[in-house]
């Protein structure tokens, strides 16, 4: 018995030199599939020069040292800390061992030797207990998806093996050697206990046996890392996350149509979206290497979750097979047509996507999905003219009269004037605000209200604001639609007209009017900044220019966020405190709220294309809103406004609820 | 095998067009030319029938008229037609017997297999051209029709439904159809309006007889058609939506009506519904009705 508290690395090991050529053979493994998975990235195109802030190395290693994005998660956040950790220790611990073994021997000598053996077992019995939560989890978990159950359990038993057949050697050296130093290690001195007594000779002829297991299960699932989906996310994931866009999120990479039109392009010469699996970026194809198919992105999905065909992980999938096939090294070669092909891109999944970010919000890889689906429809339509008819009609409306609905401008127009907006005053006639009033919808009585609402506010502070009668549609619906073409050329009007109009400033209201203005605009150059209704007035009522009387009797109230506002913009404080300033005013929060808030359903045009759905997102979310019990409901959008109304009057027994513009809730308070 | 649609430029519904005492509709102020949406299922059934055809077919755009045709044309050439031709009148807005006749000119000098027409017009309700061009060109004509396919090398089997009659013929080319319903005109890609700019219109003067002195306009007023006609739906509308709605062809989902549930006292729901009915323009909007039984006296 040793005085000096060690043990040989090798023990009872003989044939050394097959572990030698396994643990080449796993180097070769890992290096070929690391090849092969960087050949799969450069494989794609470059993204468009777009000088974005991105996350950052810094962020990112605290992101993933504290799991920050899986924060508010079930329990996924700490069984996977625990894996994490476990992983990370039990790694550094055998690269010292090898230190040791090979190069300084009194690393793994008194002190160092028992800290190690601590640390390890520790970090195995983690690493154990998080595999068993994390199995455990996956029975509880509802989603339908088997295939992801199904690997999700196979790679967290290799795992788990790994740990209990290292446990087992461990055990079985102590049974046999009697280590005085057991202590130093506690799993492995409860696993000594698990064996009969036996001989020495059968000991050590055990011991080899568990130990070529565990040692071969070890290597097996080294080599399986850059080969298995839910495993080489550890290897990718960082440097997805690191390289992502910081908020707000940055729209689909940006195509210039009108430089295209004058290069005479030819179908095929040019990149109009994602066609087949060639057209990806390499930033997107990072993605699709640091995707874990975890399946949060279903969580929040409401297409995923009101029963429609799109399944977001499924897509990503697909999207990565197609690459795959789509050449060597995805490099081009044989060109796959995304939509007819594939089983979850197809026609009906991807006009089912509302693109309201959900999925990306809760994405622990920061992939961003919204600009993939993105491009894939801009492919479908401007490649070829396929989107669903009732989007058509929605874009050659857009086309005839420069609205979604197909409506003149004559009811816009009338509605201006009968606001009599007082002149700006002489002082500051050349810096007035735009009012943006966005798109008219004939017999529409929700919207003219809410910005007759909006004139009256602002005229009872005295901000100076005009309304130019020559703006059409801001372009959003031909963009969320993929005609990238007709948005240019909608856009590059609209910018025309505000910067003849000597605006320095645009007031918008609606969320998607204000998320193109902001975000889309500046990328065909624009010299005018936009500002939110909700900043303009949270800023006035802070400077006490803008206060309510409030309400007489307590009025509960229950806000929605748009997704364009709270995911898009994270703008879900400033409404909440223009309401929360409003004396009366019982503001209660729906169980999904703010960036983790339900889509009402009318994003990415379901707006303009009415489906016969059997389950619609706006009656789940109206049913969560309804449960707490609220007087008004009270929206920011006139979309959700619509889809609400509808799902409301959808059921058998409505109830007493109005639905309302927080904007509308503001005036009414002033008025009490 | 050649299949010729003709699309007929029609005031956009949702502009309003002023009125004057003009001979050409084009100089009035307003006017905003779309296509026909009749014209445009006519097209979608040329297209669907090309992709479906066992030779190769040629899709050949017509209209005659001005730029406000050309405007059309190179809409119908962004959609998948082959070629566009422009049958240009000189002076003002022609009428339909010029036009049925300039056709039949046309159809003389480059004959056509099958000839699509929508079959009604949204401005004026009538359907007139495509009878008179058969006439002239001394072909068959089949109006109303909802469906269209092949059922041989230069035979198509067609389905027309008026109100309650549905007949099925099996029709030998060449022929001239009124498409009354059928699919949506497809949204033109990238590359096809790309292609479609305006050098590939094809100006053809036919020549023949100087019609202009015939038929003159001397004034255009707006008027309240005959309710429940097409040019009615056209004139209530404020929209093009609600236009493609009232003829039965796909719109957007957004704004379609919902249905309504009035609740609350009996009186003010009487009252409401009045107030509806009149909007509908179901009965007179300045009528005063103190009593119900007046109110019904109106059925």
């Amino acid at each position: 018995m040793l005085d000096t508290p060690t043990r040989e690395i090798f023990w009872q090991v003989s044939d050394r030199w097959v572990f030698y050529v396994l643990s080449l053979a796993t180097m070769a493994a890992v290096s070929w599939g690391l090849f092969k998975a960087i050949g799969f990235v450069r494989g794609g195109s470059v993204s468009s020069a777009r000088s974005i802030r991105t996350l950052g190395a810094r962020t990112t290693l605290t992101d993933i040292l504290f799991h920050r994005p899986l924060a508010g998660d079930d329990n996924s956040r700490w069984w996977h800390l625990l894996i994490f950790y476990g992983f990370v220790l039990l790694f550094f611990v055998t690269c010292y061992l090898m230190l040791a073994h090979y190069g300084n021997e009194a690393l793994f000598t008194g002190t160092p030797y028992l800290l190690v053996t601590l640390v390890a077992d520790l970090a195995g019995a983690g690493l154990i207990l998080g595999v068993l939560v994390a199995l455990f989890s996956i029975r509880k978990d509802p989603s339908p998806a088997r295939d992801r159950t199904l690997g999700k359990a196979t790679v967290l038993s290799l795992l788990g093996l790994v740990c209990v057949t290292g446990f087992l050697v461990e055990g079985l050296r102590i049974h046999v050697e009697g280590d005085p130093w057991k202590v130093w290690s506690p799993v492995g001195a409860v696993a000594s206990s698990v064996f009969p007594s036996f001989s020495e000779s059968e000991g050590h002829r055990l011991f080899k046996r568990l130990w070529w297991l565990h040692s071969i299960l070890a290597l097996g699932l080294l080599a399986w890392i850059p080969l298995s989906a839910r495993l080489r996310h550890m290897l990718f994931l960082p440097f997805h996350r690191a390289t992502t866009p910081l908020e707000p999120r940055s729209p689909a990479p940006f195509v210039d149509v009108e430089a295209l039109r004058t290069s005479t392009p030819s179908p095929g010469s040019v990149r109009l979206g994602i066609e087949t699996g060639a057209d990806t970026t390499q930033k997107q194809r990072l993605g699709l290497l640091a995707c874990m198919e975890c399946g949060r992105c279903e969580r929040l999905c409401p297409a995923f979750q009101t029963g429609q065909s799109l399944t977001p992980r499924k897509v990503l999938q697909d999207l990565r097979e197609y690459v795959v096939q789509s050449g060597e090294g995805g490099k081009g070669g044989q060109a796959l047509s995304l939509s007819p092909a594939s089983e979850a891109i197809t026609p009906s999944s991807l006009w089912a996507c509302r693109l309201c970010r959900a999925c990306e919000e809760l994405c622990p890889a920061g992939i961003e999905h919204v600009p993939q689906m993105l491009e894939i429809r801009r492919a479908e339509v401007l490649g070829h003219g396929r989107l669903p008819v009732e989007g058509a009609a929605a874009l050659r409306n857009l086309i005839r009269t420069g609205n979604p609905y197909g409506a003149g401008p004559l009811e816009r127009a009338s509605w201006i004037r009968e606001q009599r907006i007082p002149d700006p005053p002489a002082e500051i006639a050349g810096k007035p605000l735009f009012l943006w009033t966005g798109c008219f919808q004939p017999g529409d009585e929700q919207k003219p209200r809410v910005l007759s609402c909006l004139v009256e506010l602002l005229k009872g502070v005295e901000v100076p604001f005009f309304i130019p009668e020559g703006t059409a549609c801001c372009g959003d619906p031909a963009r969320i639609l993929g005609e990238e073409d007709l948005f240019q050329a909608l856009a590059r009007e609209q910018i025309k007209q505000i910067e003849a109009s000597g605006a320095e400033q645009v007031l918008v209201h609606c969320p998607h009017c204000y998320t193109v203005l902001k975000d889309v605009y500046p990328l065909l150059g624009t010299r005018f900044s936009v500002i939110h209704t909700s900043e303009l007035l949270q800023d006035l009522i802070r400077e006490k220019k803008l206060q309510g009387r409030g309400f007489p009797n307590p009025l509960s109230v229950v806000y929605h966020d748009p997704c364009f506002l709270s995911r898009y913009q994270e703008l879900d404080d400033s409404p909440r405190s223009v309401l929360e300033a409003l004396p009366g005013l019982d503001l209660r929060e729906p169980p999904r709220s703010r960036k983790e808030g339900f889509c009402c359903g009318a994003g990415g045009g379901h707006f303009f294309m009415d489906l016969d759905l059997e389950e619609r997102p706006s009656s789940q979310r109206l049913e969560e809103m309804l449960a707490q019990a609220p007087e008004v409901l009270a929206v920011s959008c006139g979309f959700c406004f619509s889809m609400f109304d509808d799902a409301l009057r959808r059921l058998p027994e409505p109830p007493a609820l109005r639905i309302a513009d927080w904007l509308e809730l503001l005036k009414e308070a002033r008025e009490k | 095998m050649r299949i010729a649609v003709f699309a007929r430029p029609v005031q956009n519904p949702a502009i309003r067009l002023e009125s004057g005492s003009t001979r050409v509709v084009e100089e009035l102020t307003g006017y905003d030319p779309i296509p026909n949406p009749m014209d445009e299922l006519a097209l979608e059934v040329a297209l669907c029938l090309r992709e479906k055809a066992s030779r190769p077919v040629t899709i050949t755009a017509c209209s005659v008229g001005r730029d406000s045709s050309r405007k059309v044309l190179t809409e119908c050439l962004a959609c998948g037609a082959d070629e566009a031709v422009c049958i240009e009148e000189a002076g003002w807005e022609p009428d339909g017997a010029i036009v049925a006749v300039r056709l039949s000119e046309f159809y003389r000098t480059e004959p056509f297999d099958l000839g699509l027409f929508g079959a009604r017009d949204l401005d004026t309700g009538a359907g007139e051209v495509g009878p008179m061009f058969a006439a002239l060109a001394g072909i068959p004509y089949i109006d109303s029709v909802v469906e269209v396919k092949w059922s041989g090398d230069r035979r198509i089997d067609v389905t027309r439904k008026q109100k309650r009659l549905r007949e099925e013929f099996r029709v030998t080319l060449p022929v001239c159809l009124g498409i009354l319903r059928g699919d949506p005109l497809r949204y033109p890609s990238f590359w096809g309006k790309l292609e479609a700019d305006g050098s590939r219109i094809r100006a053809v003067s036919v020549g023949g007889v100087p019609m202009e002195a015939r038929v003159e306009r001397k004034k255009f007023t707006r008027s309240k058609p005959r309710r429940g006609s097409v040019a009615n739906a056209y004139a209530e509308s404020r929209s093009v939506d609600q236009m493609r709605q009232a003829l039965g062809i796909a719109g957007t989902g957004g704004q379609q009506k919902q249905d309504a549930f009035l609740r609350g006292d009996p009186k003010e729901v009487a009252e409401r519904i009045l107030e509806i009915l009149k909007e509908e323009k179901v009965i007179e909007p300045y009528a005063r009705y103190t009593d119900t039984r007046d109110f019904l006296a109106g059925f």
